[in-house]
This record gives structure tokens, sequence and C-alpha cells, in this order.
């Protein structure tokens, strides 16, 4: 690991273009130019995929995709990756570790699952528990945090098939089709990861 | 009552076995998670089945891989939000 957290590009910080972090049916690796396909415009637009993110309601064009991949890429707190299908390299959707207090060294991982024939295949928590691998083996952070609109029951159940902990509920605290809903909180924290998923302990988490 | 609603439980998620998944039957025991029957997507339907079916709610705490661990497991806490005995 090369670089100071909070300082050097994450991305140079965790290996650069090359990376590649493995999972058992994902891999996931850094997007550019060429990843801002059709496709990855039509999710962000999309009101199903976007109905329980920040992006809903908002408009994207291929150049605000490719503005943002620029920006994520040379930032110093976050790690943008696409989920890449091992059986035939489809880019299914996107991840990312967002470094939310550098001191602590503690990250928010967030999750894009874009192609909905992949929903219901352990997808997103394959490359969930990919990522949180990295984060800790390899960018030595302490502490992973997720959080969710409580009415997005999949997300909740994401997280805690992860390993994550509940550690607050904001009652009201987001407006989602006119009504308020709480948000949920999780953490883990390396040893609870790994108590999950003893198998990966020893392995690397990436080639 | 517990095997009325374990054939219940079994019904409905052997009908909702996602594609590409390699178990066509279920046993009360079957490893719900570990064997992809459900994931973070599929969650979302067994929750609604137990709910409309058995008139609980499930908590956001519930929302637990320990309790949809398997059918048995399920089928017990569909016994105690029944009875009250949270």
């Amino acid at each position: 690991m090369n670089g100071e957290l909070g300082t050097t590009p994450l991305l140079e910080m965790a290996g650069g273009a090359e990376l590649r972090i493995r999972g058992e049916k994902v891999y996931l690796r850094p997007l550019n130019h060429a990843d801002a396909h059709d496709r990855y415009h039509a999710w962000l637009n999309d009101d199903e995929i976007n109905r329980y993110s920040e992006r809903r309601g908002r408009s994207y064009s291929h150049a605000d995709i490719r503005a943002y991949l620029d920006d994520a890429n040379a930032s110093p707190v976050l790690l943008q990756q696409g989920v890449f299908m091992r059986e035939d390299d489809n880019h299914v959707g996107n991840i990312s570790l967002r470094v939310t207090n550098v001191g602590a060294r503690v990250a928010e991982v967030a999750t894009l699952i874009g192609e909905k024939d992949y929903w219901g295949r352990g997808v997103i928590v394959d490359a969930g528990k990919a990522l949180i691998h990295f984060a800790f083996q390899n960018l030595k952070l302490r502490k992973i945090t997720l959080g969710n609109y409580a009415i997005n029951r999949a997300s909740t159940f994401k997280s805690r098939q992860l390993g994550a902990k509940p550690e607050g509920q904001f009652r009201d605290a987001a407006l989602i089709d006119g009504k308020y809903v709480d948000v949920l909180e999780f953490g883990l924290f390396a040893e609870e990861f790994y108590e999950t998923f003893a198998e990966l302990a020893d392995q690397p988490a990436t080639g | 009552m517990t095997d009325n609603i374990q054939n219940d439980l079994i019904t409905y998620l052997e009908d909702a076995i996602p594609p590409g998944v390699a178990v066509s039957r279920i046993e009360p025991d079957t490893d719900l998670i570990g064997s992809g029957v459900i994931d973070s997507f599929g969650i979302v339907g067994i929750i609604e089945f137990m709910e409309e079916r058995y008139g609980i709610t499930v908590a956001d705490e519930d929302i637990d891989p320990e309790i949809f661990r398997n059918v048995r497991s399920i089928e017990a806490y569909i016994q105690t939000a029944r009875t009250g005995a949270t």
C-alpha cells in the first residue's frame, strides 16, 4: 500500500488501474470512460433501480458519468469499482468505498446492481464481501459502515448478511414517495467480518 | 400447526427459488442463505408472505440471517410472533 489515507488518491493506494478485487461470482475493477456505456447510463436513470437511492428523481447524462468517474478515480477518499461477473465479464453494477473518517479509518460501502436479471442471485453480497475484505486486508481500514432506508428490507438483510451490526435508527429522517421513513445504520469491524467469513481471513483479496 | 407452517413455507420457497440456484427440494433444515434460496432480494418476498399469511409484522431488527437460516428457524419466529412472546 503506497501513500497516505486521505491525501493520496484512494485508487492509487489500492493498486491503480490494474486493481482486481476477487469475489466468488464477481470481480471488481476500477471504471474508466469506456465503461460509461448505455446500460450504465440507463441504470442511473431507472426509477425502480434508484427507488431507495439519493439518485432518485434526478437525470444523468453520459458526460455526467465520465466526469464522476474522473473525480472518483482522483479522490483521496473514494474508491469506485465496477462489479463484473466472473463467468462472462458482464458489467452488472457498481460498488464504492468512501472514507468518512480518515483518522479513525472508517469508510462507508454503497452498492448498485443495475442489471435486474442479476437481482436475487447473491451478487450484491458477494461484491460487498469482496470489497470489505479488501478494505480490511489491503487498506487497513478499521471499520465499515452501511446505511439504508428502513423500508428497503433487501438492503437491511444485505448488511446483516455481511456481518454488520445495527448501530442506529434515525426516525423519519428521509422522504420517500411522500412519506417520512427511518434510516438505519450498520457497522462492522474486521474481527466481526472474519467471524462471519472465517474462510477469507487467510485469502488474498485481489488477483 | 408446526407442520402446516413448515409446509406453507416450503411451498412458497420452492416456488420462489431463483434461477441458477442448484436446489429443487427444500427440507426444514436446508440452509436457505448458504444455498442461495434467500438472498437480499428474496428476503423481501418471504417477509411479505409471512406478514400476509400469518398476520405478523417482521420488525427491522428481526431481518436477521439467523432467523431466516432455514424453515425451522422461520417457523419458530412465526410461532413466537403470533403468541406475542417476543
